[in-house]
């Protein structure tokens, strides 16, 4: 139960975060958690350098050391899935 | 081979002269010594006879047109491989070519269509459609529509002319009077055989471009250069994240011996992209915005590359002018090095500099205005004798940047003053959103500026008096311009304000608009695009 309170938590946080760097007038929520939001025009693909830096200083990620696939960042669910990872 | 050159020392670089006498002189065989080129993302691969047949069908598909000498024609793609044969046969038509950015909006394509008054535009299957429509169609050719006529062969065309204008680089103006750099053949072999002289060839044998082909930097130095002295290419699509974090595999991939980028290139690959496993990189090229010491050390510990140049190149000078060659080099903010087939000269600060002054210059270690001399120096802008007249003396070219000559005669950058913005590499210039915010019925004064970005180096922000700041003013200025300027123009703060700061002399300085609008707290335009408060 926590773990899942833990992970809705996260994924607020996230979407709060996407927010900030979306083009102004699209909202990441309002998109399904799969859906790519770089390839919909909803965050610039060199706004992508701010999602890793959130990773790195919110997570700790260190995505270098790890090896990332492109496409994980381009999603909500794709991004939790790297956190997730990255906790294992 | 090439006989003795007009302009002394400058002989074209690996262009073959068809004969000795006078009229073939001054000719060049273009593709006579093209590279292999790859396509990084399709794995494509066409050698030089796939280009001299390429460039033999687009020639007659120009012909059938009725390209004549001197016809400028507008290319709205790049980074593939039918980017470089449009290229070619354009030139060997007497054509002059001018890439065009493909994220520009169909209101900038417009502008930049009546300015540039070209004879074709030429599309791809990845243009815009309304690209598409903002071009006269009696003008559009598709680079992927065959030969009909089959007339080609390789005996089309003729070998443009040393002086024929080879291309028009628009480097700002996008929104009113854009201002196109102009090269002829002439100016850009005298890049290529300085470069030649200065960086030799062997490191480039395979290069790889990630950086767009409508810009100098990307196209004259990083892939032309090479790609026309008979190196590899593998050329990619500019910018693009998923290429970038995978930097090393590619390096490995394609035994890339050199590449060249921008800082904001490395903020992505070095902190995503695992090393190169292969020891084939021998060189790195980073440009077009100041590259840290620090960053210039991660990329060196990153690629294991000793050879990490700060290049310092504009377009105007055909880009790569100067870097970090000749012997040990530590790493230092600002440090550019020596000249590549120039001479620099730094000159007093003052609105009245005079290149040919020598009691103008500054003594070793002294900060002025960077002025160049270079054989690669434009033919002008287009069509503006104005612009060309303010920015060259007496062959001598004012860079609009502030730095100093050490006392090894190394080039240091300390500032800017021309007016522009660096967005990771990419130039934005205030004017051009000026001139569209200043359009919009409720603006009554706007001023442009550029602000630190910790991810970009510099970032757009936009000092704006509204005559009406109500939701629906601000959501329809959000609309126009998004209608208007290309997404990476878009001001990322706005500051609605009173007034401008301006000088007591009237004046706006953007650089003090700058600081007065970073005491106060920007719009929070995406709240406001939401219906929630705009903080």
């Amino acid at each position: 139960m926590n773990q899942m309170h833990e992970r809705e938590r996260e994924r607020e946080d996230l979407l709060a975060f996407l927010d900030t760097i979306a083009r102004p007038g699209i909202e990441p929520s309002s998109f399904s958690d799969d859906t790519n939001l770089i390839d919909e025009g909803a965050i610039d693909s060199l706004a992508l350098i701010q999602i890793i830096s959130y990773l790195e200083q919110k997570h700790g990620l260190d995505l270098q050391a790890r090896g990332v696939d492109p496409n994980d960042l381009g999603s909500v669910s794709g991004i939790m899935g790297a956190i997730e990872r990255a906790r294992r | 081979m090439p006989g003795p050159e007009r302009h002394g020392w400058i002989s074209p670089l690996n262009y073959s002269f068809e004969s000795s006498n006078q009229e073939n002189r001054n000719t060049l065989n273009i593709e006579a010594d093209v590279g292999v080129m790859t396509e990084a993302v399709s794995g494509r691969r066409w050698d030089r006879k796939e280009f001299q047949r390429q460039v033999a069908a687009r020639i007659g598909v120009y012909q059938a047109h009725g390209l004549r000498p001197g016809d400028r024609v507008l290319i709205h793609f790049g980074n593939r491989l039918e980017f470089f044969t449009e290229l070619l046969a354009i030139w060997r038509l007497g054509g002059c070519a001018i890439p065009v950015d493909s994220r520009l909006t169909p209101f900038e394509v417009e502008t930049l269509v009546q300015a540039a008054a070209a004879r074709f535009s030429v599309i791809d299957d990845g243009t815009d459609p309304a690209t598409v429509k903002s071009v006269p169609a009696a003008n559009l050719l598709n680079a992927l529509e065959p030969d009909k006529n089959k007339k080609s062969a390789s005996t089309g065309g003729r070998h443009p002319k040393l002086d024929d204008d080879a291309v028009i680089l628009f480097t700002s103006g996008s929104t009113g009077n854009p201002k196109g750099v102009v090269h002829t053949h002439r100016s850009l072999n005298a890049r290529w055989t300085t470069l030649r002289q200065s960086l030799g060839l062997s490191d480039y044998a395979r290069s790889l471009c990630l950086l767009p082909t409508h810009f100098g930097h990307g196209l004259i130095c990083n892939c032309l250069f090479p790609w026309l002295s008979g190196c590899d290419l593998i050329i990619a699509p500019p910018f693009k994240p998923d290429l970038i974090m995978r930097l090393g595999a590619l390096i490995d991939e394609y035994r890339i011996s050199c590449m060249s980028s921008v800082p904001s290139i490395w903020s992505l690959a070095l902190k995503t992209a695992k090393t190169p496993e292969n020891d084939s990189l021998r060189r790195i090229h980073v440009g077009s915005a100041p590259l840290s010491e620090s960053m210039w050390t991660r990329v060196q510990q990153w690629s294991g590359v000793r050879d990490v140049f700060n290049t310092y190149g504009i377009t105007e000078t055909g880009s790569w002018v100067a870097g970090t060659t000749g012997g040990e080099v530590i790493p230092e903010s600002g440090l550019i090095g020596e000249p590549w087939g120039a001479t620099i000269k730094i000159l007093e600060i003052g609105e009245a500099a005079d290149a040919s002054l020598s009691a103008q210059e500054c003594r070793a270690g002294t900060t002025g205005m960077v002025w160049l001399n270079t054989p690669a120096l434009m033919k002008g802008y287009f069509k503006r004798q104005d612009l060309t007249d303010a920015a060259i003396q007496q062959g001598w070219f004012n860079t609009g940047d502030i730095g100093l000559l050490d006392d090894r005669g190394r080039l240091h950058l300390k500032g800017r003053e021309r007016d522009e913005i660096n967005k990771g590499g990419v130039k934005v210039f205030p004017a051009d959103i000026d001139d569209v915010v200043e359009q919009y019925s409720l603006t009554s004064n706007v001023c442009t500026f550029g602000f630190e970005d910790d991810f970009y180096g510099e970032n757009v922000g936009m000092a704006l008096v509204l005559e009406d700041t109500s939701e629906p003013s601000i959501r329809g200025l959000h609309e126009w311009i998004s209608s208007h300027l290309a997404q990476h123009k878009h001001p990322e703060r706005w500051y609605l304000l009173d007034e401008i700061p301006s000088t007591s002399r009237g004046k706006v300085n953007r650089d003090s608009v700058m600081k007065a609008c970073m005491k106060q707290t920007p719009l929070d335009l995406r709240a406001l695009l939401r219906g929630g408060k705009s903080g």
